[in-house]
């Protein structure tokens, strides 16, 4: 039998479910059931009984009654369900649309940081090839002028190498021009300190030693000579540079007395041994 | 180092009388300068037939001038001059002074020849000449000084130096001639071989190196490294002042077997510059004409202050032999009179004459 009036979700939202376990907490060791029918079918005949005894309402219209009464709740229990299903879509509806807002925000502001930085590359690698162009533009200035250098100091460097042996060609002349002469003075004392004028036993006749020491002579004059041409000099009289001006202009001569005391302070002396031995040999060696 | 020094009043050398000869009539005219970096002397002959060297640290120290100072330099005898308002320190002291606190001298010369940089340093340099060489003992009194040979490592103006010194020696009344120093060492310590030889003068600014036959330079060049070299490059690596380098260095170190970090470092530099200047002498031989061909062969004399450390000749002949020279070397040693020889060979130059 339907119930005229929906007893049940009545009994349904006033009470409340519970355990086994938990009512054995609570010390319920043994519990009374009903079920919810057999109350809602009470609750029917109470009413039933106690409309048709109160005359408020003649017996025949009773039935019509508690119809339209049934009727009237399914249909507002209908409406109800209806509404309250088209307010569940509708939150639905608002939770999805606030969703789709978030995420498109949160898109767009991930679009901006992105721009941004997008642009900020772009900046920056404008500024970059600015300044790489720039470097390009002073390193090829840069190598250039290294190259020039390097150019100047290979041109520089043989010259001063051609120098640099030339020196030491006429060096090496000069030196044996040098010994030869030393060796014509040695044998020029010997001859001049020969006793009496007496030759030798072992020496050449004077007239061919006259002709060896002339051969010589002329020989040496010539390298001479030619060494002289190459050092530039020839038979021109070189002048003595005269430094007094320069001495002049760096100490001048009116340069007052300085304050001192250097005249009445020791000074260190140290004795070495003679140089006569030296002087001798040397003036041996000259001829003296 | 100073085992033959002998001390004496400095009056008679500013007025220093003719030494005469041994019969008492004719003076012994002629003077020798060595114009060094780091010490200037003059050597001259005296009576008894013997030489005698007045030399004088070639550096400076200026200090602030008052009446204390002064009255206590005085009495302690160290020679000072009043320059620009300030008392300026003279030769040996200055270096003393120095090294007391903590300062670097002054010094008129840089690489052997006169410091462009130091204007200043020029009366100072002049004041130190004239206390060491004194007045001539006659007008124009042959006085032959040392020049340095061209450089084969720096640029400098030999032309310059020499006729710097020649004017200043003219004004004193001298007869100035330069000899180069290597040569001068020739002369003074290679006459047993007639002058025959290589001569290596070590010293403060520069290394000069001659070959010579029979008197006559042959190959002459310096290079720009000597004693201040050293200390420059041991005070670098010490991480100390070039004039406490010196005065390390300056203190009985034995290159053979240094024994303190600072003797290594001074060892180092030693055989470093000794096989520069030999590998150098090899190649400008071996590249030059026309050399000389020596008969026999010939000694290597090494003079100069930076030869006088401990183990140098031994050092010497350790770097020698690791390089294949191309001349006959007889003996390798160290001139009796290392201080002395430059200013001895100048002082034969002068004495024999043109």
């Amino acid at each position: 039998m339907e119930p005229k009036i929906d007893v049940l979700a009545s009994i349904e939202a006033k009470s409340r479910q519970t355990s086994i376990d938990d009512l054995a907490k609570r010390g319920k060791k043994r519990v009374r059931v009903i079920r919810a029918k057999d109350i809602a079918l009470m609750v029917e005949e109470a009413i039933e009984r106690a409309v048709a005894s109160s005359d408020w309402v003649p017996p025949e219209q009773v039935e019509e009654l508690k119809r339209e009464a049934a009727e009237e709740f399914a249909s507002v229990k209908k409406e109800s369900a209806e509404e309250a299903k088209l307010a569940r879509e509708r939150d639905e509806e608002i939770a999805r649309l606030r969703e789709e807002i978030e995420a498109l925000q949160l898109g767009e502001l991930e679009t901006t940081e992105k721009l941004e930085s997008a642009q900020q590359s772009v900046d920056t690698t404008a500024e970059f090839e600015r300044e790489l162009a720039e470097a390009r533009s002073l390193a090829e200035e840069r190598h250039a002028e290294i190259e020039a250098l390097r150019q100047a100091m290979g041109e520089q460097g043989a010259e001063l190498t051609a120098v640099r042996r030339r020196h030491e060609e006429l060096c090496g002349e000069l030196g044996t021009a040098q010994s030869q002469v030393s060796e014509l003075e040695n044998l020029i004392a010997t001859e001049a300190v020969s006793p009496g004028g007496e030759a030798p036993a072992d020496a050449a006749p004077a007239s061919a030693m006259e002709e060896d020491l002339a051969a010589i002579v002329g020989s040496l004059d010539d390298r001479l000579d030619k060494l002289g041409r190459k050092m530039g000099v020839t038979s021109a009289v070189e002048s003595d540079i005269d430094y007094s001006t320069l001495v002049n202009s760096t100490m001048a001569e009116d340069e007052p007395d300085l304050e001192s005391n250097m005249d009445a302070v020791d000074i260190e002396k140290r004795e070495g041994a003679g140089i006569e031995a030296n002087l001798a040999r040397m003036k041996k060696l000259r001829g003296d | 180092m100073t085992k033959d020094k002998k001390e004496r009043g400095g009056a008679a050398v500013t007025a220093s009388p003719a030494p005469a000869s041994s019969t008492g009539t004719t003076p012994l005219l002629g003077k020798g300068l060595d114009i060094g970096t780091a010490n200037i002397a003059a050597a001259a002959q005296t009576p008894d037939g013997g030489v005698e060297v007045t030399a004088e640290r070639n550096a400076f120290l200026d200090i602030k001038a008052d009446v204390y100072s002064k009255n206590m330099l005085t009495k302690l005898k160290v020679p000072y001059v009043v320059h620009n308002g300030n008392l300026v320190v003279i030769g040996q002291a200055a270096f003393e002074l120095a090294n007391i606190f903590s300062r670097e001298t002054r010094r008129p010369m840089c690489d052997g020849m006169i410091s462009p940089s130091d204007i200043e340093a020029l009366p100072m340099i002049k004041l130190i000449i004239s206390k060491v060489l004194g007045e001539p003992a006659a007008p124009n009194e042959n006085c032959y000084f040392s020049v340095p040979a061209e450089s084969i490592d720096a640029d400098n103006n030999v032309v310059y130096h020499q006729g710097l010194f020649e004017g200043l020696l003219r004004k004193a009344g001298y007869n100035a001639k330069p000899i180069n120093e290597a040569h001068a060492v020739v002369f003074a310590e290679l006459a047993d071989s007639d002058f025959t030889g290589i001569a290596l003068s070590f010293g403060g600014g520069m290394v000069n190196a001659c070959i010579a036959y029979k008197t006559i330079p042959a190959l002459t060049f310096s290079v720009a490294r000597g004693g201040d070299w050293i200390d420059k490059n041991v005070a670098q690596v010490l991480g100390v002042k070039s004039s406490k380098a010196a005065h390390f260095k300056e203190q009985g170190v034995d290159i053979r077997s240094p024994k303190t970090r600072e003797e290594e470092a001074i060892s180092i530099y030693y055989r470093n510059l000794i096989h520069y200047i030999m590998e150098n002498l090899a190649v400008r031989f071996e590249n030059g004409q026309d050399m000389p061909m020596f008969p026999d062969p010939i000694d290597i004399v090494c003079s100069g202050g930076t030869s006088l450390v401990g183990g140098f000749t031994e050092v010497f002949q350790d770097e020698f032999a690791k390089l294949n020279f191309p001349i006959p070397i007889r003996k390798i040693f160290r001139a009796e009179e290392a201080l002395n020889s430059v200013a001895k060979g100048c002082l034969v130059a002068a004495a024999i004459g043109e």
